[in-house]
């Protein structure tokens, strides 16, 4: 008997866990959570504006197209979200952003995120876009020669964030987050309102 | 170097000398062996596990195969939210034990496809051993 009151309670406990965390986002909240710049960002077939998101929440990532494992890996994740998102789709904008700036144009930016989904957008700035987006997502691009001596290996931030449809760079997700949590807090944000 | 490695992979591969597992003794148990499906003249990378059930340990040292220009073995390090890709040189794979190849990890890096590569397709590509020896590793293409 104890031990059904017991296990009635564990349930009870849990079930109220649950409810208290219905809200709560899954993604770590960003501080702070500014808002995107107004930069036009060259992609193909035209330019792309994080601050202008047509009432989309966006989620963004960085990388470049030579990326073999990282990058391939982030956006095949999000293939699943999106896959998952239905007919939430259009509502969400996925934005890979190119840090090698010196190799990638805004085609091969776009080409490449085409190549995981059709709706992905892939966007190529110039190394003075990029220097004033980075900041904004306390994100990195270090570039050293490489080890076999040809060419140039990029390091980057794979954080994946999430910015709300006013532009703001809400949440964010580490290297390898599986698609449910993201595609939770994506749900929870377009309940609550958020995106067209 | 890379080039040479190639060509001897192409005159064995047509000198039907060329088999599946190993030239080792003891062969290696390969699983899960895998790669990213990609477009033509794109980068992508291959993943697997190598088992060693020997009593001794051996080296990978490089990769070679004909489907892309270029195959390098690569380890991504992660430094905080930083992630940039470190050359493998030699990787030992200890007696009785395993090595993974996986995202986010170890992988071989595909450089230029020579050719679209589809989910569902088998691709092959050879690891080259210390001690002279090759595995053979047959993948599947996978989204």
């Amino acid at each position: 008997m104890k031990q059904h009151a017991l296990a009635l309670l564990v349930l009870f406990a849990t079930t109220l866990g649950a409810c208290a965390n219905r809200t709560a986002y899954e993604g770590a909240p960003m501080d702070p959570a500014l808002t995107v710049p107004g930069t036009l960002l060259p992609s193909d077939p035209g330019d792309v504006s994080l601050a202008n998101t047509g009432g989309k929440l966006t989620l963004l990532t960085f990388g470049f197209t030579e990326c073999p494992d990282i990058c391939p890996t982030t956006l095949s994740d999000w293939r699943r979200v999106r896959r998952q998102l239905g007919a939430d789709t259009s509502r969400v904008r996925f934005v890979f952003v190119s840090v090698d700036h010196r190799k990638d144009t805004p085609a091969m930016a776009a080409a490449f995120a085409r190549n995981f989904d059709p709706t992905f957008i892939g966007v190529a700035p110039d190394s003075t876009k990029l220097k004033t987006l980075l900041p904004f997502f306390q994100a990195e691009a270090v570039y050293s020669p490489a080890a076999s001596g040809h060419g140039t290996e990029v390091g980057h931030t794979t954080h994946s964030f999430l910015i709300d449809a006013t532009g703001r760079i809400s949440l964010v997700y580490t290297f390898a987050t599986e698609p449910a949590p993201i595609l939770n807090d994506i749900r929870k944000m377009l309940a609550k309102g958020e995106g067209k | 170097m890379r080039g040479m490695l190639a060509l001897l992979l192409a005159v064995l591969a047509f000198a039907g000398c060329s088999s599946r597992g190993s030239s080792n003794p003891s062969i290696p148990r390969i699983e899960n062996a895998w790669v990213r499906a990609a477009d033509s003249s794109a980068t992508t990378a291959g993943y697997f596990t190598l088992h060693n059930t020997s009593k001794g340990p051996y080296s990978i040292v490089a990769a070679a195969g004909l489907l892309c220009d270029d195959i390098r073995l690569h380890e991504s390090v992660h430094d905080g939210a930083l992630t940039s890709m470190r050359e493998i040189t030699s990787l030992v794979v200890p007696a009785g034990g395993k090595v993974e190849f996986k995202p986010g990890g170890n992988h071989a890096m595909l450089i230029g496809l020579r050719q679209k590569l589809e989910p569902g397709r088998i691709v092959r590509f050879t690891l080259l051993l210390e001690n002279g020896g090759t595995i053979e590793i047959e993948a599947e293409v996978r989204e």
